[in-house]
Parts: C-alpha cells; sequence; structure tokens
C-alpha cells in the first residue's frame, strides 16, 4: 500500500507541474509525462533538502511535496489554465493509477544483484541517517543521485523497499514510446492508426529478453532509458513542432537522465548540443532552461565534492570537476547559439561531435589496441549473442533498409545522437578494464538506454512515408503540418499519388 | 553519397550483373536457408550467416528495383514486419532450433537462470533483502575479508556511525523492521580475518550477525 500510495503521490504531483506545458501536448501527454516528472521533482526536492543540510524526514519531504503541489495548482487556477472539465478528467486518472500500481504491487518479482542491494541500502542510509552521514557520503560516488533519493523513500515511509519501482518505470516506457511515436507521426490530431504504429514498437520492445527482465530489475538502466527517451523525443516534438511546450520536459528529461548514473551527464550534455545544432534558433526561453539544467548538475557536483572525499572508486574529485566543466561548457555553447552573433556556431556542432567522439575512439583503440578489441568483441557478442533476442538484428536490419527511405528535414539530432552515445559507451571502456561477455556487464546494460529511443526513431522513420505524410496532405493548415512535410515533398515528384504526397 | 536516391539511381542501372548476381544469391541462400530448417539437420554458423546476409542483399536490392512510390510502401510497411518477426524470435512462438546462433532463450536456461549464476550467491530477490541475507548466512562460518568485504557492507553500512558496544541481552529490545548495527569497533579495522557467525533468534524472528567484538542485528517487517 505505500508504495501504490507513493507512486500516485509522485504522479499527482507531476501532474500539478507539468499541466501549465504538457496541457498543449494533450491529455495523453498530460498522463504520460506526469509520474516520470513527478519522481524527477522529488529527487530534486532531496537533492536540495541534503545539499543544504534540512533534515531529510518524511514529513519534511512531505510538506515539501504538498506544498509545491498546492502551489502549482493555485498557479493554474490564478490563470484560468485549468478548466473545471479537465481538472475532473485529470482527477479521474488519479484513482485509475492508483488502482493500476496497487496491483502491480501485489507480487513481488523484484530481481536483484549486488548493485541492487548497494542502490536500495545507500539509499536508506541517507534516509534513516536524514543526511549525507558517515561512509554514505563516500558512497555517493558510485552512484547518479536519482535512483538514491528516489528508493530513500522506502525507508521514510516505512516500506523495506520499492519492489514495483522498476515495472513502473518500464510501463512508462512503453506508454511513452507509443506516445511519442503517435504524436510524432499524427501531430496534435493523432489517431489510432499512429497509436497503433507505435504500438508495434512497443510490442517489439517489450518481447526482449534483457527488457522484460529489467522490468524487475533494480537498477539505474532503465529509469535512464526512459528519461533518455523522454528527453530526446520531446526534443523531437520540438524541432518538428517549434512550440515552446516541448521544452520543460526536454530539459526534465536530460537533468533526470544526469542524474541517474555517474557518466550520464555526458550523453545528456551530447544530445542537447545536438538537439540545439538542428535548431533553427535558440530561444531566451531555452536558454534559461539550460541554466536551469546546468544549476541542478553542478550543485548536486558540489554536493558531492564536499561529501564523498578520497579513495573513491568511480567518481573521484577530479573527475566530478571534470563533469562540471562539461556542463559549464554546455552552457556556455547554448549562450553562443543564443546570442545571435555566434549563433551559426550551430552549423558545426553535429560534426564536430561526431568527429571528436570518433577521433577518440580511434586513438583510444590506437593506443590500447589489445584492450578495446577486447571491449568491442565482448559488446558486440553481448548484443547479438546474449540476452537480447533479435532486437539488434532487428535494429541492423531497420537501419539498412531506412536508407532506401527519404530523410526527414528533422531528426538528425536523435540518429546523430544514438551514434555518438554508442561512440561513448565505447569510449568509456578505455578508462576501465575492458567490458566482459556477460548479461550484467556495464556496457550491455547501458544499450538499453538506447533501445527504446532507437525504435522511437525508427517508427517514425518508416511510418512518416505512410502515416504522416498522408496525413498532413490532407489540407491541414501549413502551421500544423510540421516540417515533416517539408523534407517529404522534397523527395515526392508531383507524379505520385495523393496518399504518398 | 549522401542521398540514397542518387546512390540507387547510379546504381541499379549500372549493371544487369548486379541483378543476376541477386537472383544467384537469392537461390543460394534459399538453399542454404531450407538447409538450415530442422527437419533436413542442423547447418553451421557461418552458414546461417552467410544465408542471412545474403538475404538481407538480395532484399535490399529487390526493393530498390521496385518503383518509387511501391517502394516507399513496401519499405515502409517492412517495419512493422521486421518488429513482428522480432517478437516470433524473442518469444520462441516458433521453434527455429537455432543451436548454434543462440538467439533464443527458454525460461529455465536464460537470463534469470543466467542471473542466478552470475550473481552472487547471497544475492536474489525476496520480501526483505535483509531476511533473506539472514536466511543464505545463516549457520555459516564467513570472514571478513577486502574480497567478501562489499557484500559485508550492505549489513555493515548502516552501524558504521554507531560504534557503542552492546550486550547481546539487549537484542529484543530492538524494533522490528529496523537494520541496527551495534559494532564495538570501525568497520575498517575488520580486514584482520573477523569470523563472522550468523544465528537465528527464533524467538525475535530475527538474524544475528556476530562479529569479534559486536553484533548485528537485522529482521523483516514481515518475516513469513
Amino acid at each position: 500500500m505505500t508504495q501504490a500510495a507513493f507512486f500516485t503521490g509522485l504522479y499527482v504531483l507531476g501532474l500539478a507541474l507539468s499541466h501549465g506545458f504538457a496541457a498543449r501536448l494533450g491529455k495523453l501527454a498530460q498522463v504520460v509525462l506526469a509520474f516520470p516528472i513527478g519522481a524527477f521533482a522529488w529527487v530534486l526536492i532531496g537533492i536540495i533538502t541534503l545539499g543544504i543540510g534540512i533534515p531529510f524526514t518524511a514529513v519534511g519531504m512531505a510538506v515539501t511535496v504538498g506544498l509545491v503541489a498546492l502551489l502549482a495548482v493555485g498557479l493554474h487556477i490564478r490563470r484560468k489554465a485549468l478548466p473545471l472539465r479537465l481538472a475532473l478528467v485529470l482527477a479521474a486518472t488519479i484513482p485509475a493509477f492508483f488502482a493500476a500500481v496497487f496491483l502491480v504491487t501485489r507480487v513481488n518479482w523484484a530481481e536483484f544483484s549486488f548493485d541492487s542491494h548497494y542502490i536500495l541500502v545507500v539509499a536508506k542510509g541517507l534516509a534513516f541517517e536524514g543526511a549525507i552521514a558517515g561512509r554514505l557520503g563516500n558512497q555517493l560516488s558510485e552512484w547518479g543521485a536519482f535512483q538514491l533519493l528516489f528508493h530513500s523513500a522506502a525507508e521514510l515511509y516505512g516500506t523495506p523497499y520499492f519492489y514495483a519501482a522498476s515495472a513502473l518505470i518500464g510501463a512508462h516506457v512503453i506508454a511513452l514510446l507509443v506516445w511519442l511515436t503517435a504524436r510524432l507521426l499524427g501531430g496534435p490530431d493523432l489517431g489510432w492508426r499512429h497509436l497503433a504504429w507505435g504500438l508495434t514498437a512497443a510490442v517489439a520492445l517489450g518481447s526482449v529478453h534483457f527488457v522484460v527482465f529489467h522490468f524487475f530489475y533494480i537498477h539505474t538502466n532503465f529509469p535512464a532509458a526512459l528519461f533518455l527517451l523522454l528527453f530526446a523525443g520531446c526534443g523531437w516534438g520540438y524541432l518538428r513542432e517549434e512550440d515552446d511546450a516541448w521544452l520543460p520536459p526536454v530539459f526534465i528529461g536530460a537533468a533526470a537522465l544526469a542524474l541517474q548514473r555517474t557518466e550520464t551527464p555526458l550523453p545528456a550534455v551530447i544530445f542537447l548540443v545536438l538537439l540545439m545544432a538542428e535548431q533553427r534558433r535558440v530561444s531566451g526561453y531555452q536558454l534559461r532552461l539550460s541554466f536551469g539544467f546546468a544549476a541542478v548538475l553542478v550543485f548536486w557536483e558540489v554536493v558531492l565534492l564536499r561529501h564523498i572525499g578520497e579513495g573513491t572508486t568511480i567518481l573521484s574529485p577530479s573527475k566530478v570537476y571534470l563533469l562540471m566543466a562539461v556542463v559549464l561548457g554546455f552552457l556556455a555553447v547554448a549562450g553562443l547559439c543564443w546570442y545571435p552573433k555566434t549563433g551559426k556556431l550551430k552549423r558545426w556542432l553535429n560534426p564536430a561531435t561526431l568527429l571528436a567522439l570518433s577521433v577518440a575512439t580511434l586513438i583510444t583503440t590506437l593506443s590500447k589496441p589489445a584492450h578495446m578489441s577486447e571491449s568491442f568483441f565482448s559488446v558486440f557478442a553481448n548484443l547479438y549473442l546474449g540476452y537480447w533476442g533479435a532486437a539488434w538484428f532487428m535494429v541492423l536490419a531497420l537501419a539498412i533498409l531506412s536508407l532506401l527511405l527519404p530523410r526527414l528535414e528533422v531528426g538528425k539530432f536523435v540518429s546523430t545522437g544514438l551514434i555518438s552515445y554508442t561512440l561513448l559507451i565505447l569510449l568509456l571502456g578505455f578508462m576501465r578494464e575492458p567490458y566482459a561477455i556477460r548479461w550484467a556487464d556495464s556496457a550491455n546494460r547501458m544499450f538499453l538506454h538506447l533501445l527504446p529511443l532507437t525504435l522511437l526513431f525508427f517508427a517514425v522513420r518508416f511510418g512518416v512515408p505512410l502515416l504522416g505524410a498522408a496525413r498532413w496532405s490532407a489540407g491541414q493548415p501549413a502551421a500544423d503540418a510540421g516540417r515533416w512535410k517539408i523534407a517529404v515533398e522534397k523527395e515526392q515528384p508531383a507524379s505520385l499519388p495523393a496518399s504518398l504526397n | 553519397v549522401h542521398e540514397p536516391e542518387v546512390w540507387l539511381r547510379v546504381s541499379l542501372p549500372v549493371s544487369r550483373a548486379i541483378k543476376a548476381v541477386s537472383v544467384l544469391l537469392l537461390i543460394v541462400s534459399a538453399i542454404v536457408m531450407i538447409r538450415a530448417w530442422p527437419v533436413i539437420g542442423p547447418t553451421t554458423m557461418q552458414q546461417r550467416l552467410f544465408a542471412g546476409v545474403a538475404a538481407v542483399v538480395v532484399a535490399v536490392f529487390v526493393v530498390a528495383s521496385l518503383r518509387r512510390q511501391y517502394r516507399l510502401r513496401v519499405i515502409a510497411w517492412s517495419f512493422p514486419v521486421i518488429c513482428a518477426a522480432s517478437v516470433v524470435i524473442n518469444l520462441n512462438l516458433v521453434d527455429f532450433n537455432w543451436k548454434v546462433l543462440p538467439l533464443t532463450r527458454r525460461a529455465d536456461d536464460t537470463l534469470y537462470g543466467a542471473a542466478k549464476e552470475n550473481a552472487h550467491p547471497l544475492i536474489s530477490k525476496d520480501l526483505a533483502f535483509y531476511y533473506w541475507l539472514g536466511t543464505k548466512l545463516e549457520g555459516r562460518e564467513l570472514v571478513y575479508t577486502p574480497e567478501t568485504r562489499k557484500y559485508f557492507d550492505l549489513l555493515l553500512i548502516r552501524s558504521v556511525t554507531r560504534l557503542t558496544p552492546v550486550a547481546v541481552d539487549a537484542l529484543p529490545a530492538l524494533p522490528p523492521g529496523r537494520v541496527e548495527g551495534l559494532l564495538a569497533r570501525p568497520v575498517e579495522t575488520m580486514y584482520d580475518g573477523t569470523p563472522v557467525r550468523v544465528v537465528q533468534d527464533p524467538s525475535a524472528k530475527r538474524y544475528v550477525l556476530i562479529l569479534h567484538e559486536g553484533v548485528l542485528v537485522f529482521a523483516p517487517q514481515d518475516p513469513g
């Protein structure tokens, strides 16, 4: 009961906080985005509480979260942005969400590894102490803040641990994949065909053994996959519709991704940079959100510097400084892209990112050929002969066939981002012992971050000729048609049947 | 090069030989695939890979040679087809008898079994993992060494800030559902091979980890 109540509380918090922008993306968006955004809000409040030294207690967190939710709802009412009918519809989803989560918590199929235990124990330690005390500070260097703060609620509210958290996160990965595919293909008036197309991708994802396992496995990887999908998918939506309502979930997703694991600030920054590279312009609003993103990460990194001390195994103080430099560097690039006189810099960001990562991979491979070869081989063996079933064969086949499709005008940042993240995973192998052939291998699990987004990419890529273009040619106004239309029209000769125009 | 359409327009008319080779590959791959069927007998991994690659090459050329409007449609529909094929393989809906290329795994010999093999034997799932850990440790003599340290850290992490020695008879007073670390000295000083014993306190349904100079108690809220 505690789990169901807590998760529902986060759902309500997410509904309240996201209403301002999610309402513009549709009711489905509000429902799908609520829990991830509520979870992020909980974590953010927890980070601030621990960081500035306020006692981290059950009452303190409940009161703060409640006040934040009430404040958000009050603001919506004052701005007349929450009509009664919509409020009732959203309120009706709350018991439905609770009932679904309650059913899920009836069984405990949680899977554990050593990491799972460690995450839970550090999380429980934070809640038990109510502060970063003793060796907990040192142990923060091994994990991202998100899972620690999220699972600490179990101790705060008197339940052993959140065994249903992974299933809930997995359900949101599936829901997001379906919604994003449909929304990107169908626009605001998405229909059942768009949803069915998204469902096809989701079923393919959900049939993979390794993915099913992560529905029950307590770790950081499925949440990282969720927030990468949320962040990059919404970024794609922003590129297509150029509506600012897409931007808050982009930056919330990016910050949540960055807080999942010690290395995830890097892919978060890479994807954000690539997103900017593809935009027509970077707005002041986006720059402010970039400041917010950087502030959250730098704040947590300062907390780490204060507490982790020496002798850490994963994040040392020097690595924390490096991560801080990367985040501040991103902020500098965002500022340059926003400033009109240096805005043309954007065009170089995409090739520069790919080039830098490719050259780094080449240099590291040449400097430690045996080490890197072992890593590459292990990654390949894990993906193609491991527990992924046909998943990466499917991706390979789709990648080859997609070469025959006309290119979309927007979405390059997703494909470049996926390639960059792959290179980054290989590069990370340089700084540690080589990746190994086993399911629990770090790189093998990190590829889970990529799979949902990869399927979204191909679902949209293959769906546009059938669903996207046909729908947009049916007399919709140009503003709603989005930027796919430009790309498809460029590719289609006038003699084609209307259904393909 | 950047535009697939250009590449296809240039390459397809270049030579009818390409199409001839494609057809040849199709025939060869069909033969290999037929050979691969379990009724005939298992084939080698190389044969299967060759057949797979040949099938992809042929499929690409066949699709590319279609008229543009059909080509786009066929390629677009290949997405659900490929997804469906992937689902069929992943869920073992059809037994391909892939012994050499283990694309699929069955329930018992797959991930879950492998997870248990690869993971430390102390690690599994249960209602309260401290309790579970207790059941696994019960009656064992374990030595606290740098190698086993991390597993003990799971139990001791909360104890390091509590260094007050406590008598064993104080145990029943501890509240259930809590993990209380009661050590006589810091964990860091225990790499000297301190023997550790785990016993059960049946009256309180708790497990007691007896260390060198102190005890660590862990108990679930719901032992059942």
